[in-house]
């Protein structure tokens, strides 16, 4: 069953259109990152997929329209935005005491096993925990949710590199498991690079590029090409070029390796410059998806 | 031969989840309004400071001379005394009373604003609480819970006043019949 399926969902708001005819499908176990530029739709089509907007299309999570039962839908879904969202004069106590008291596939002996390894305390507000600390509680409190889909909404915003990675790592080894989706956006790119099984680009209200990291892989690769050979690199079109240490960087999608082996270094292009290859490509003209 | 193999094990069943409970009605009101003496300890904290500095007020002015303020009474007409004695009583109903519209006032104002503002919103719909329930337990701080507890608080500060005042009346050994 998919996870998500979403077909022409569109959202306007007065005349800023956000949502414009968006189709999405994700499948369960996924691990989906979800990139685009500011104001490209993102939020908004996570907030329609947790039940938190109104919309027009058809949209399906887990079977369900999560605009008329998102009390039904978030048994089974979890939900973290940046580190903002706890509310602050929430004490640690109280948070435990409210989620094991209102939802149904809470685990409160996990929550505390990850509180354990922490240095909060039980008596703290979240006013006086630092943001670190409460994404750290806030994580506690969704990975001990058996939930089937969990939503992050630039969940590392503001924190520093150390607990980003920390963050991670958590959901990875103590969290992820096949019969769990995950949809990451975020702009902090590269640091979820290793952890995604799926790609999608959203820009102005569409999904312009949707992509296994398999694929991308596989199908993209980006040459350091030598200062000598930019001709004939240049006539195999790149969909993207780019100047760095002094040499061009081509971005080549669907070709043939051995062909572009000859002209420079080849490897597997970031998602940062994927990203700005198909983003930068989709101003002036309106491509498909990659696939 | 050995059969054993390194292969992955497949993907865990649906029965490794965990059974969810099942959760009744009553149980997410209480929470609800839980929550919402947590957040607004006024709800409860300022009818009892209130009532607190009125009983205090009343000590003081009773303490003062009681002796001369029963005889200023026994001076007067019986329909007059009576009035007299229960003004104070009035009192403090009125003040609970209006202790009562304000907070239930502020209250109103604030509660759906605040978790809009502070974006806790987006976690309290993280949970599966549908919005009745949390609206209606919302709406019955202001129209259900806030007027009990003034009540029950008026009543009790009511009491304390019949006793100490009986307990200074008896003490200063005026006598009714004198």
């Amino acid at each position: 069953m998919a996870c998500i399926e979403a077909r022409g969902l569109t959202k306007a708001f007065g005349t800023t259109i956000a949502l414009d005819g968006l189709d999405l499908h994700v499948e369960e176990g996924r691990i989906l990152g979800l990139i685009g530029p500011n104001g490209a739709g993102k939020t908004t089509a996570l907030n329609a997929i947790l039940g938190l907007t109104s919309y027009q299309g058809e949209l399906r999570v887990l079977g369900r329209d999560p605009w008329t039962e998102r009390d039904r839908l978030m048994r089974d879904v979890c939900f973290m935005a940046d580190v903002a969202v706890l509310p602050r004069w929430i004490k640690v106590w109280q948070a435990l005491d409210y989620v094991a008291g209102v939802h149904p596939r809470f685990d409160r002996a996990k929550a505390e096993g990850f509180l354990e390894k922490t240095t909060i305390r039980r008596e703290s507000k979240v006013r006086e925990l630092s943001k670190g600390m409460v994404t750290q509680l806030h994580l506690a409190l969704v990975m001990a949710i058996d939930a089937r889909l969990l939503v992050l909404d630039e969940p590392t915003l503001g924190l520093d590199i150390l607990f980003r990675k920390q963050f991670y790592d958590s959901l990875l080894n103590d969290y992820y498991d096949r019969n769990r989706t995950i949809v990451v956006a975020t702009h902090q790119v590269d640091e979820i690079e290793h952890v995604l099984t799926d790609l999608m680009f959203i820009d102005r209200g569409r999904i312009v590029f949707n992509s296994t990291m398999e694929e991308v892989g596989s199908r993209y690769v980006e040459v350091m090409v030598h200062p000598d050979k930019q001709a004939a690199a240049r006539a195999l079109k790149p969909i993207h070029e780019r100047q760095g240490f002094g040499r061009s960087i081509l971005l080549f999608e669907a070709v043939d390796r051995q062909k572009v082996a000859a002209l420079g270094e080849v490897h597997t292009p970031s998602i940062s410059d994927l990203f700005v290859a198909v983003i930068g490509n989709q101003t002036g003209s309106t491509r498909g998806a990659a696939r | 031969m050995n059969t054993q193999t390194n292969a992955m094990p497949g993907p865990p069943l649906e029965t490794h989840r965990v059974a969810p409970r099942v959760i009744p009605l009553t149980q997410h009101i209480y929470w609800a309004l839980r929550r919402e003496f947590w957040e607004n300890r006024f709800i409860y904290l300022a009818p009892l400071g209130v009532a607190g500095v009125f009983l205090f007020g009343y000590l003081i002015h009773i303490m003062i001379h009681p002796a001369n303020a029963m005889r200023a009474l026994a001076t007067l007409a019986p329909g007059k005394q009576r009035a007299v004695i229960i003004q104070p009583y009035d009192m403090a109903a009125a003040l609970m009373m209006g202790t009562f519209l304000l907070l239930a006032m502020f209250f109103c104002i604030e509660t759906l604003q605040r978790e809009r503002r502070d974006r806790s919103i987006l976690f309290w719909k993280s949970l599966p609480v549908s919005d009745s329930t949390t609206v209606l337990t919302k709406a019955s701080i202001p129209f259900v819970v806030l007027p009990l507890i003034s009540c029950a608080i008026a009543f009790v500060t009511q009491f304390i006043m019949l006793l100490v005042s009986s307990a200074v009346v008896a003490g200063s050994g005026f006598s009714v019949a004198a």
